[in-house]
């Protein structure tokens, strides 16, 4: 457990100065696709981290004015779903994407995406751009345990996955899980899980969460407010953008990863073929890459950019053990998975 | 040739009428149909029984058929009951402070259903509810349980009860009071008049708000996931929402099930039209009439403390839950602060949103409720050829949920050759589309109460049909319009789930901005934003009914 130092973020001024304000040279845009971008003067984002892209949209209009950013903001999937369906009717609207793993997969597949080199990639880990890929990673986003620590005080707290095979009495119906039909993130877990522990494991651990009449949220921040408000003082987990925004308000959790390890995904960028404003969308990635990892930070966030410190209080990222994910092969399991945890969970 | 030229010149100017109709309610509807009726294999679409029979063979959706009519039904008693209760205590008798409690008893539709609903679960979940706590701490059994479908009857109830309480109030302000003084000549007491007398007499009324509480019941989407996820009650809406989110979505489960609703909608209207069919309900005729209150005499103390009661469930705890909220900082951290208020102040993003929800929804309202109007007006007062056909086709859309109308839509205005597919009217023609119905009925009920004998006057008198319902018609239902055009403006000002399919650019909405807060799990800021949201509603609610005002009520 990483305890209530988590609290604490009366120091993120300090990490800015540490932090990238340092050297805003050292981050310049080239000046070339500043001008063209701001010869074409409007940006749409479609962006499935709902709590992020305001704050970034605001650094970035901070930064440059003459740019008019509108965004389309829903889950990662419905992102994908409808930029699909106006592609499929020849009116693309959106310029750059940011999404996850899973769906920047699917659309580099299906050759949505438009390969970009920034220059940023430079200050960025080999890995960040995946090989054969025309996306780029710019933050992890990490999946572990959290409760309500006001309201679970002497009680035991889950440490890994397998504690809800068999869980204590103590969490009967305290806990709230989610459904991977409704968000992508609740999908990655499940696939993760089944890849990791195998069916038997998996099955038990979706079992022991229906033995303790655990209740299914729609999605991870419906969790969030029943946390708070204390109607069910255990999350099967928290993602990192939730418990950073959470966290930030004083609220009394804790970021606990497993022993056997975070399940995480990552948050990319990409521009899109034909956007229809590309000097802007490449001015986003660039931005991305470079200012916006600041935001990530300041946001309890893990950005990928190798100056890019942890967030305040949280172990390095590379000192966290993340269980693998198979994005490809639960793609191509989707719809197996999710009668396996129908059937697990006896929801239909 | 001369007969055939009359009857153009007759149908010529009610055109636009029809073509709105076809564009903002039969094509997008097309859409879903085609949708549901066809399958796209090796890149080819064929007509296709495959999704039909995929949802009839598969219990979860009779199982979800049965809750949407079960709890929609419960939900519709609960609402008609209130609403009309409600509405005869405002719009009829000498209730003390009798405006000011009706505007606040209309507070509850200008707050977005979800939230409305995310309120509840904190005064009645289990074991954290404030109303469970409060009989914990008085030694009672905590009872309540937000999560069953009493609840979330309960809960769309209270909430769908302004609307039939506004449909009910207009109709008896339109109302000739002269029976009910016959009757109570005749010896009626107070209440017995009002059950005896008044109650028929705005059947129409009552079972049009009816009607439409079913209706929106069953469209309901925000309110069936937040408290039936949890036991999985899953309602029809919340079976469309989990094929919306599939990859790629499955567009024709999506569309059998919203027809599955529409003929819902069609079985209740037909219900209605049966029960009414052959009655008169004419209460205002050429004779000049001033509406007298009825004197509640010693019924009145247990009426207001009635009304009090109501105002306590809908708006007073869920506000107080709401402000409670905002001025925490996080719901329940028992630390307050004006942070959240501070933050949503100073966001210029929170207030070109509201700017964004206002335009939309007033020229929304203004466009629904000329065509609803005309609409109202062509059935009920001409013997245009095909008149019944255009209202019913009208009403169809209001049964259709959002989320699968907002579908029809948007592949509408993708796939058409002119550019509104990213424009604000796209969410315009949407509203139109769907919403119509919420003008048509009542207005329809209204001008069922006033006999055609004045308007035959005005045309003896020379004057033309325009002339005649401007002149004539619109000031007797002058009510209805006022109250017609207030529920219009709410439900946009707070509708989602087709916006959310729609929106773009530069109209993004401040639901939409609403429902991203919700999706950061941060209910304080949600709170604050519903706050704002109900009182620049409740103040144009106010505006509009001061300019264009509500009859008053003699007290002679």
């Amino acid at each position: 457990m990483m305890g209530k130092s988590y609290r604490s973020f009366a120091s993120w001024a300090l990490i800015g100065l540490c932090f990238g304000l340092a050297d805003r040279t050292a981050w310049a845009i080239d000046p070339a696709l500043v001008a063209a971008a701001e010869q074409e003067g409007q940006l749409v984002l479609y962006n499935c981290d709902i709590g992020e892209s305001p704050v970034q949209v605001k650094r970035f209009s901070e930064l440059y004015p003459k740019i008019k950013v509108t965004t389309y903001v829903a889950s990662c999937w419905q992102t994908y779903n409808r930029h699909v369906a106006e592609r499929g009717a020849a009116r693309p609207i959106a310029d750059v994407f940011v999404s996850t793993d899973d769906v920047f997969m699917k659309m580099n597949d299906e050759g949505l995406l438009e390969g970009y080199a920034s220059p940023e990639l430079a200050h960025f880990p080999a890995n960040t751009r995946p090989a054969n890929s025309d996306y780029i990673r710019y933050k992890a986003l990490l999946a572990a345990f959290t409760v309500n620590t006001d309201l679970m005080k002497g009680q035991p707290i889950p440490q890994d996955w397998t504690d809800f095979a068999n869980p204590p009495a103590q969490w009967q119906g305290k806990i709230s899980f989610y459904d991977p039909r409704t968000s992508s993130l609740a999908f990655t877990v499940l696939a993760t899980l089944h890849q990791q522990f195998g069916a038997e494991g998996a099955r038990k651990i979706y079992a022991g969460l229906k033995a303790m009449d655990a209740e299914l949220s729609s999605s991870t921040p419906a969790g969030v407010t029943k946390l708070l408000s204390g109607e069910k003082p255990i999350m099967f987990y928290i993602l990192t953008n939730q418990y950073g925004a959470t966290v930030a308000k004083g609220a009394p959790i804790v970021f606990n990863v497993p022993k056997s390890g975070a399940i995480g995904t990552n948050f990319g960028v990409a521009v899109l073929k034909g956007a229809p404003h590309p000097n802007t969308a490449r001015l986003w990635a660039d931005f991305i890459l470079s200012e916006g990892q600041k935001v990530v930070t300041s946001r309890a966030e893990y950005a990928l950019r190798k100056d890019a410190p942890a967030p305040q209080g949280m172990p390095p990222l590379s000192t966290i053990k993340i269980l693998p994910t198979d994005f490809r092969k639960a793609l191509e399991d989707q719809k197996p998975l999710i009668a396996f945890w129908q059937e697990a969970t006896g929801i239909r | 040739m001369r007969n055939s030229s009359s009857a153009l010149a007759r149908h010529l100017p009610h055109l636009p009428a029809v073509l709105i109709v076809t564009v903002t309610m039969l094509l997008p509807l097309a859409v879903l149909i085609i949708y549901g009726f066809t399958s796209f294999e090796d890149g080819q679409r064929t007509v296709s029984l495959k999704p039909l029979a995929r949802v009839l063979t598969d219990s979860i959706y009779w199982q979800a058929l049965g809750n949407t009519v079960g709890i929609s039904l419960l939900a519709t008693l609960v609402a008609t009951v209130l609403g009309t209760a409600l509405g005869w205590l405002f719009g009829r008798t000498d209730l003390p402070k009798a405006t000011l409690l009706e505007q606040l008893a209309t507070l509850p539709i200008f707050i977005p259903p979800f939230v409305g609903a995310v309120a509840w679960t904190l005064l009645a979940a289990p074991r954290i509810g404030a109303f469970n706590v409060g009989l914990r701490n008085l030694g009672l059994p905590e009872v309540l349980d937000i999560y069953t479908p009493g609840g979330m009857a309960w809960v769309i109830g209270i909430y769908l009860a302004p609307y039939v309480m506004m449909m009910v109030a207009g109709a008896l302000r339109s109302m000739d009071p002269s029976l009910e003084e016959a009757a109570r000549v005749s010896g009626l007491d107070g209440v017995r008049t009002a059950t005896r007398i008044t109650l028929p007499l705005i059947a129409p009324a009552i079972l049009s708000g009816a009607v439409l509480a079913f209706t929106i019941a069953i469209g309901l989407f925000g309110t069936p996931v937040v408290l039936g996820w949890a036991k999985q009650i899953l309602l029809l809406t919340s079976r469309i929402w989990i094929a919306a989110q599939a990859v790629p979505p499955d567009y024709a489960a999506m569309a059998i099930l919203a027809i599955y609703l529409i003929a819902l909608s069609l079985i209740a209207n037909g219900l209605q039209r049966w029960l009414l069919g052959g009655r008169s309900f004419v209460t205002v005729t050429g004779k000049g009439f001033r509406p007298h209150a009825i004197a509640l005499g010693r019924t009145r103390g247990p009426c207001l403390a009635l009304v009090g009661f109501y105002l306590l469930l809908t708006v007073a705890a869920p506000l107080a839950i709401l402000i409670a909220a905002c001025l925490s900082t996080y719901t329940w951290s028992g630390r307050f602060t004006l942070g959240n208020v501070a933050e949503i102040a100073g966001s210029a993003d929170v207030w070109d949103t509201l700017k964004n929800s206002i335009w939309i929804s007033v020229v929304s309202a203004s466009i629904t409720l000329v065509l609803g109007l005309e609409i109202a007006w062509l059935a009920n007062r001409t013997k245009l050829r095909g008149r019944r056909l255009l209202e019913t086709l009208a009403l169809v859309p209001v049964s259709v949920p959002g989320i699968a109308f907002g579908v029809g839509v948007m592949f509408l205005w993708l796939h058409a050759p002119i550019d509104v597919y990213g424009t604000a009217w796209v969410i315009i023609l949407a509203f139109v589309g769907r919403f119509t119905a919420y003008a048509i009925r009542p207005i329809g009920a209204s001008l069922m109460q006033v006999h055609p004998e004045l308007e035959e006057s005005a045309r003896v008198a020379g004057y033309g049909w325009l002339r005649t319902l401007i002149h004539i018609t619109l000031p007797l239902i002058r009510p209805s319009i006022v109250a017609s055009w207030i529920l219009l403006f709410s439900i946009f000002m707070t509708e989602l789930s087709m916006v959310v399919l729609l929106y773009s650019a530069n109209t993004r909405t401040f639901s939409v901005l609403s429902f991203e807060t919700w999706s950061t799990g941060i209910f304080s800021v949600l709170a604050g934003l519903s706050i704002l949201q109900l009182l620049v509603g409740a103040s144009i609610m106010l505006f509009v009914r001061r300019l264009f005002g509500s009859r008053a009520l003699s007290n002679s």
